[in-house]
């Protein structure tokens, strides 16, 4: 029993551990590259006081990292910057971590196979947790690691890494609950989704209007924030965390033990009346497969440009003349107008566009892997039409997202009260496709090359991309290393004319690996999981 | 000469890193027969069939259907072929009905009548999702899928590995119906009673190479024959010929296992006391174990 409960662990482990290193190479660099940034960007009390009266009190950037307690410290700017947004991403990870060790498995039926041999049902659910609990503590612990290599005090960085990990823990107790909720892998991750976009809207409102700092407790994110690991640690606010997460772990570990193996609590009907309408092509019966991933990315975009659009106008009002000049001076003035706020805020659109053309290239691959392509492709149907179908899925898919994020961001401002102009937001949706093309085509490129390797591969050059855009700011890199980056050129439209030449760039590498993508599809041998 | 054929193979190869599949392959399968495909797991049986479907490119050599290269223009060649394969691989958020129509939507024909009554006669429930059903009745989907489009070469990839009795005995009789409609059948299969009952003509694959083909008369020729001889007095000391492997069967019976001509035993057994004489054709059981003995 043992010695089966932790051959099971082990192979959880193996299977996870290349995103689980990403993971913690994120977290590590996300971590390092802010304190050096900070120290080597403030570096004086007068610089970080500016910091401090500008960015800190605006509630707009609280939007992604929390409320700052202090920013005329390292460990105090770190603790809002890092901490902030990296409670995000734990959340993420723990999601993420959970839902593949158990409702992964069980889809695929391997959870069957193991449970025939010497294992209970409750022995298998808490060998797969007790991975997932390694994993979550290796990523905190490499966190803290990194932050005290930073010369962080050593009891701030284990305090951060107490906290990422309960966060983590909390999320993944959520991704437990979903997997027996939930009778398939994807409908586990939308349920956790929501989850956690409601835990992120709650830390939102609680960060951004005044009289609501109490609904910071309504929140696993918002406790990650009253920890306060590197200032005034409250060793209390890890509490309800610890408390949450083990309520979560300990009852879905009673539903599993209990429900039937290869179901969830809520299975869909086994019967329907039949739906014909999208069946006509490939393309449309791909968007029928999708629908539920493509209504999340749009809605979940447009909503969030809405939130946005509607914090556009605050950033001028709270500042001070003073400070507005100081922002100015420092290079930074177009900020403070709503449409140069929203033209900043592209730049996470963008990311988006990207990441969900690489999820529609994975998405195909995955149809691939599961021998599904292979019976479409014994019809007489062309391999490259194929492909192109399902990519073209992808470019409307995308196209959809940046109209969202535009209109969604002038709906939000004009809500406020604030006008922005539509066709200039509209303009800035449009400077979010370049970038999609480029990624969609080098997806598309490891499709036909490295089949097995290309959603991994895809996913992570993104999030390289996007990070060493952030990272090489900070850290001064030589100007042709940041140069690298796509979104290093998506400049900041509509204040500022459209890139049109680095867009072209960007749009023909895009055609030009599309065209590799075709044509090593074209040539090899399709490819199972 | 090639047009004549269904399929036709011509030193098919098929590499995979340092893994030879298929090794030199050459076969014909004629318009309008039944062929069965034999050989144990990892032969290379899939990976001829995925060669002929154009879904792998061959290392060496050429595979064509109905004269169209399988690779170069697959479109053009699937428009006379449908396919089962042993792992059925369908939508699982699809119904049984929807899946059909989808199928036959991306082929561009099928035969609605046909396909409604083999849904009958197969027991499918057309509204059932397909991620609810059994591998046995998702192999049945793409069966009713395959024959309902009225294909000139039906491929089947192990079709009947998740059938139960019953609906293997519907599947012989449907194979039988399309090859009284003048349909080619090309059967890749390890169940040998299926190939002995449906088959006209038989390849045994074994490593990746073809290593028997022809009609089951044909193959028996090369399996050795079985003759048992019981005698009146005692067993007297079989005589040594070509060919010949002889073991006591009882107190006063031989059994001679026999590769080569029956004539010189039956001349020895003539000068014996012989009280009774059986003689047994080999089975198809027989002769791939008579192959696949020799590869150990």
């Amino acid at each position: 029993m043992m010695t089966a409960a932790r051959a099971l662990a082990m192979r959880t482990l193996g299977r996870g551990r290349t995103v689980t290193i990403s993971f913690a190479l994120l977290f590590a660099l996300y971590a390092v590259a802010n304190i050096i940034g900070y120290r080597s960007t403030y570096p004086t009390l007068a610089d970080r006081r500016g910091l401090q009266e500008s960015f800190a009190t605006t509630s707009s950037l609280r939007l992604f990292y929390g409320e700052p307690h202090s920013l005329l410290t390292t460990a105090g700017y770190v603790e809002w910057r890092v901490g902030g947004f990296l409670a995000l991403v734990a959340g993420v990870f723990g999601v993420v971590a959970s839902v593949r060790a158990l409702r992964s498995e069980e889809e695929a039926g391997r959870l069957e196979v193991v449970l025939t041999g010497a294992l209970t049902r409750a022995g298998g659910y808490g060998a797969a947790m007790a991975a997932v609990g390694i994993e979550v503590a290796a990523v905190a612990a490499c966190t803290a690691v990194a932050v005290a290599a930073a010369s962080i005090s050593a009891s701030g960085a284990a305090w951060m890494g107490a906290d990422l990990a309960v966060t983590a823990w909390v999320f993944a107790g959520v991704g437990a609950l979903a997997s027996q909720i939930g009778s398939t892998r994807r409908a586990a991750s939308s349920l956790a989704a929501v989850a956690l976009g409601a835990a992120f809207a709650l830390r939102v409102v609680a960060d951004t209007s005044s009289g609501y700092g109490w609904v910071r407790w309504t929140t696993p994110l918002g406790w990650a924030e009253e920890l306060r690991p590197l200032t005034a640690t409250r060793p209390a606010a890890l509490l309800p965390g610890l408390a949450v997460a083990a309520a979560l772990t300990s009852a879905s570990g009673f539903l599993a033990a209990r429900r039937d193996v290869g179901t969830g609590l809520v299975s869909g009907r086994d019967t329907a009346s039949p739906r014909l309408g999208l069946l006509r092509s490939v393309a449309t019966a791909a968007m029928r497969d999708e629908r539920t991933s493509l209504t999340t990315w749009l809605l979940g975009t447009a909503a969030f440009a809405v939130v946005v659009g509607s914090l556009s106008g605050s950033i001028a009002g709270a500042l001070s003349p003073d400070v507005r000049r100081q922002l100015v001076r420092l290079g930074a003035g177009d900020i403070i107008r709503p449409s140069g706020f929203l033209a900043f805020y592209f730049q996470f659109f963008t990311l988006a566009v990207c990441v969900f053309a690489c999820a529609q290239v994975a998405a195909a691959r995955h149809e691939e892997g599961e021998g599904r392509t292979e019976t479409l492709l014994a019809l007489p149907l062309w391999r490259l039409r194929w492909l192109a179908e399902r990519l073209a899925v992808a470019a409307g898919g995308a196209l959809g997202i940046a109209l969202a994020a535009a209109v969604g961001c002038w709906g939000g401002a004009a809500l406020n009260g604030v006008h922005v102009g539509l066709g200039g937001m509209v303009e800035a949706g449009a400077n979010t496709l370049p970038a999609g093309l480029l990624f969609l085509g080098v997806a598309t490129a490891l499709f036909g090359l490295v089949p097995r390797a290309s959603a991994g591969l895809a996913y992570g050059l993104v999030a390289l991309a996007f990070v060493w855009d952030l990272v090489a700011a900070v850290i001064d890199a030589p100007s042709w290393l940041r140069t690298l980056t796509p979104f290093h050129h998506l400049g900041l439209v509509p204040i500022r004319a459209y890139p049109v030449r680095e867009a072209a760039v960007m749009a023909l590498i895009g055609l030009a690996t599309l065209a590799v993508g075709f044509a090593a599809f074209r040539r090899r041998d399709l490819t199972t999981a | 000469m090639e047009t004549s054929s269904a399929v036709a193979a011509r030193g098919l190869t098929k590499r995979y890193g340092d893994t030879v599949a298929l090794e030199d392959l050459t076969l014909t399968v004629h318009d309008g027969e039944v062929y069965g495909f034999l050989g144990p797991n990892g032969a290379g049986k899939t990976t001829t069939i995925r060669l002929m479907l154009g879904l792998h490119r061959p290392t060496a050599g050429s595979i064509q259907v109905f004269g169209i290269d399988a690779w170069s223009d697959p479109v053009a060649a699937h428009r006379h072929l449908a396919y089962v394969a042993g792992e059925p691989a369908l939508w699982p958020g699809l119904t049984v009905q929807e899946t059909l129509v989808f199928l036959g939507n991306i082929r561009g024909t099928r035969d609605v009548e046909y396909e409604r009554e083999l849904i009958e006669r197969f027991r499918l429930e057309p509204a059932k999702k397909v991620r609810a059903l059994s591998k046995g009745n998702r192999q049945k989907i793409q069966v009713v899928a395959a024959f309902s489009a009225r294909p000139a070469l039906l491929v089947l990839d192990e079709p009947t590995s998740g059938l139960d009795p019953l609906m293997e005995v519907v599947f012989r009789e449907t194979v039988a119906e399309a090859r009284g409609r003048g349909q080619t059948v090309f059967l890749s299969s390890h169940i040998l009673s299926e190939v002995e009952a449906l088959c006209d003509r038989i390849g045994i694959l074994r490593d990746g190479r073809l290593v028997d083909e022809g009609t089951l008369d044909e193959l028996r020729h090369l399996a050795s024959r079985t003759i048992e001889a019981t005698f009146g007095g005692a067993t007297p000391e079989p005589p040594r010929l070509e060919g010949l492997h002889a073991e006591r069967a009882g107190e006063h019976a031989l059994r001679f296992e026999l590769t080569g001509p029956v004539a010189p035993l039956l001349r020895w057994l003539g000068d014996q006391d012989v009280t009774a004489l059986e003689s047994r054709e080999p089975s198809l059981e027989e002769i791939f174990l008579h192959h696949y003995s020799g590869a150990a």
